[in-house]
C-alpha cells in the first residue's frame, strides 16, 4: 500500500506543479528574417526578397536525411526537395507575408528564386515572392508584415538587419516595427492552435498584433505632410 | 513476449516505410511533427494550450543543455535531470498513454505491479521508437526530417486505432459477453457462486478465509482471476481475487496496451535527437531520450497506480463480499468503457483536426 500511496502522493505534486507553471509565449521555431524590399527603376515595390535563418535545433532536425555524404553538411543541390515542400507547405500559411498600401492588400504572387542552404549549424531559407502588380510606394503608407500570426515559429528582423532597401527609391522613411513580449493569456490562445491548422482563428485576429514584424514606409509627399 | 516484440517492430517499420505524405500537416514548413495528443486538442483547448506552451519551453531549455554538453561532458547531469523532468511534464499533459494504461488495468483487474510494469512497458517502447526513428531509420535509410514528420502522424493514428480495438475487446469481454451469457444461462445463486469458485477453468489454490485476508492486507495482491480480457473467463459471474499472488502479465494481450501507448514517440525527443547528432553527442542524445522515458514511467506509474489501489482500497474496506463483486464489475466495465469512449474521441479529433475544424 505505501508504494502506492507514494505514487498517489506524486501524481498529486506533479498535477501542482503543472498547474502552476506559468504559461508563457512559446514558438516551436525561431526565425531570423532577413528583408529585403526590391523596387522597379519607377520606384514601385516589385517584390519581398527573404532570408529566413532557423534555430539551431529546428535547423538540425530539418536536414535529417537530406545530406547525401552523410557528413550532416547538406547541399544547396541536396537541400532542392526541402525547398519545393517549405514553399508548398507556406503557402497555406500566405508566406507570413502581407503587404499593404493605405490599408488596402496587394496581390502576391507565386514564390521565385527558393532554395535551402546550411552554414554554420543553421538552415537558412531563401525565397522571392514577387507582388502580382508593381505597388507605387510614393506618398503612401506602405507596410510590409513578415511574420506567423499563430506563433507556431517566431519570426523577427535580426537585430543587425540593415536597410530594407537595397536600391533607395525616392525619399523614404521606413520603422521597423518588432514583435512585442506576449502576455500569457495570448500565448494560451495561440498555444491551442494545431500544427495542421493554417488559418487564425477570427477571434484570434485582434490579440496578435503584438506579433506583428513589419516594416512600415512612409515615402514621398506623405512624409512630407505629416 | 517475443514473438509480440516482433509483431510490434514489424507494425512500426511497416508504417515508417509505407509512402505517401499527409498534405499540409507538417506545420507552415512542411516537416514539423505533430504535438503530442493533438487528437485530443479539440476537446480541452483550455487544459492543453498551456501543456503545450510548456513543452514548448522545455524543449528549448534541452537543445541548450545539449548544447552544453558538446561543449563541457559534465553537462551531461544537467542534460539528464531536465530531460527526465520533461518526460514527466509530458506524459502528465496531453495524450492518451496514462489513461489507456489505467483503464485497463482498472477494466483488467490487474495488480499494482502488473500496472507499473505496463508502465514501463509503454515508456521503454515509446523512448526506443524515438531513437529507431532519430537515430536508426535517419542514419542507415535516410529517413528525412519530412518522412519523419509524416510517420510520426501515421504512427499517432495507428495508436488511437490501436486504441479504439482494445476499448472494444474490452467492452465485448467485459460488458456484452457477460451480458449475452446471462441472458442465456440463468447465473447459480450467490452462495454457490461465491464458495464454487470463479471459473472452473481455474482452480482453486488456497482456502477462501486467507483469500480474503489476502485482499485485505495487500492491494498488490487483489489479483484478477481472468487475467486480461481472458477469453475464457466467465465475467458474468461473481469475481472473488483469487489468490495468484504477484501473477505475471499476460504479454499476449497486453501488448496492444504496449503499442498503443509507445508506438508513437515524443516530439521532444526527435528534436533534441537530431540535435545531438549534430552536435557530435549521440550518446548524450540517447541517454536523454531514456531519461524521458524513465520521466514518463514515473508519471504513467503513478496514474496505473491510482487505478489499481484506488480500487483495492475500496475492496480493503471489506464490507459484503456480494457489495465487493458488484463494485468490481463496474470499475471493470468503466473502465472497458473508458478505453473504447477514449479512442472514439481521439479519432473523431484526428478527423476533425484534419478537416480543418478549429477548436
Amino acid at each position: 500500500m505505501s508504494l502506492s500511496r507514494s505514487f498517489s502522493l506524486l501524481a498529486f505534486l506533479l498535477s501542482v506543479v503543472v498547474a502552476a507553471g506559468r504559461a508563457e509565449a512559446h514558438p516551436h521555431i525561431l526565425v531570423d528574417a532577413h528583408v529585403k524590399l526590391i523596387f522597379d527603376q519607377r520606384g514601385q515595390l516589385t517584390a519581398v526578397a527573404n532570408a529566413w535563418d532557423f534555430d539551431e535545433a529546428f535547423s538540425a532536425y530539418a536536414i535529417q536525411g537530406y545530406d547525401s555524404k552523410g557528413d550532416g553538411k547538406p547541399t544547396r543541390k541536396d537541400l532542392q526537395p526541402l525547398a519545393q515542400i517549405n514553399m508548398d507547405a507556406l503557402k497555406e500559411y500566405h508566406f507570413f507575408t502581407t503587404v499593404t498600401a493605405d490599408g488596402t492588400t496587394a496581390a502576391l504572387g507565386a514564390p521565385t528564386d527558393y532554395w535551402d542552404e546550411f552554414t554554420n549549424e543553421k538552415m537558412t531559407l531563401h525565397f522571392t515572392i514577387p507582388l502580382k502588380q508593381p505597388l507605387p510606394v510614393d506618398g503612401r503608407n506602405v507596410s510590409v508584415d513578415v511574420y506567423d500570426d499563430e506563433y507556431f515559429a517566431a519570426v523577427s528582423f535580426p537585430k543587425d538587419q540593415p536597410s530594407a532597401f537595397p536600391s533607395e527609391p525616392q525619399a523614404c522613411r521606413d520603422i521597423l516595427q518588432r514583435p512585442q513580449p506576449l502576455d500569457s493569456a495570448t500565448a494560451q490562445q495561440l498555444a491551442k492552435i494545431p500544427v495542421t491548422q493554417h488559418e487564425l482563428p477570427a477571434g484570434l485576429h485582434a490579440v496578435t498584433n503584438k506579433l506583428v514584424n513589419a516594416i512600415v514606409m512612409h515615402c514621398g509627399r506623405a512624409d512630407e505632410t505629416k | 513476449m517475443t514473438r509480440v516484440f516482433a509483431r510490434s517492430a514489424i507494425c512500426f517499420c511497416a508504417l515508417v516505410a509505407s509512402s505517401g505524405a499527409f498534405a499540409g500537416m507538417g506545420g507552415p514548413f512542411g516537416n514539423a511533427p505533430p504535438e503530442e495528443g493533438y487528437g485530443l486538442l479539440v476537446y480541452f483547448p483550455d487544459i492543453i494550450g498551456p501543456f503545450v506552451s510548456a513543452q514548448i519551453a522545455f524543449q528549448r531549455e534541452l537543445t541548450a543543455a545539449t548544447h552544453a554538453v558538446a561543449n563541457d561532458p559534465r553537462a551531461l547531469i544537467g542534460l539528464l535531470a531536465l530531460s527526465f523532468a520533461y518526460g514527466a511534464l509530458h506524459a502528465a499533459g496531453p495524450g492518451h498513454g496514462k489513461a489507456v494504461v489505467s483503464s485497463y488495468v482498472m477494466a483488467t483487474r490487474q495488480t499494482l505491479r502488473n500496472g507499473l510494469l505496463l508502465a514501463f512497458a509503454a515508456s521503454t517502447a515509446q523512448a526506443l521508437c524515438a531513437i529507431a526513428l532519430a537515430v536508426v531509420a535517419s542514419r542507415l535509410f535516410h529517413l528525412t526530417s519530412v518522412m519523419i514528420a509524416n510517420a510520426t502522424f501515421k504512427l499517432e493514428i495507428v495508436a488511437d486505432v490501436a486504441v479504439l480495438l482494445l476499448g472494444a475487446r474490452l467492452v465485448w469481454s467485459k460488458i456484452l459477453r457477460p451480458l449475452l451469457r446471462r441472458l442465456t444461462t440463468p447465473p447459480p445463486a450467490p452462495a454457490e457462486a461465491l464458495f464454487a469458485g470463479p471459473m472452473a477453468s481455474q482452480p482453486m489454490t488456497m482456502p477462501v478465509v486467507s483469500r480474503f485476508a489476502a485482499v485485505g492486507l495487500d492491494a498488490g495482491a487483489a489479483s484478477p482471476a481472468c487475467d486480461a480480457a481472458d477469453a475464457d473467463c466467465e465475467c458474468g459471474g461473481f469475481h472473488i481475487p483469487d489468490a495468484k499472488f504477484a501473477s505475471g502479465l499476460d504479454w499476449r494481450k497486453a501488448w496492444m496496451v504496449v503499442t498503443t501507448t509507445g508506438l508513437r514517440p515524443c516530439s521532444g525527443a526527435l528534436i533534441v535527437l537530431a540535435f545531438a547528432i549534430s552536435q557530435h553527442v549521440l550518446v548524450a542524445g540517447i541517454a536523454a531520450t531514456i531519461a524521458m522515458g524513465f520521466g514518463t514511467f514515473l508519471t504513467v506509474a503513478a496514474f496505473a497506480a491510482i487505478a489499481a489501489s484506488s480500487r483495492a482500497g475500496i475492496w480493503g474496506a471489506g464490507s459484503a463480499s456480494l457489495a465487493r463483486a458488484r463494485f468490481i464489475r463496474c470499475c471493470e466495465a468503466g473502465g472497458a468503457l473508458l478505453v473504447f469512449a477514449f479512442g472514439l474521441a481521439l479519432l473523431a479529433g484526428h478527423i476533425l483536426l484534419d478537416a480543418g475544424w478549429s477548436p
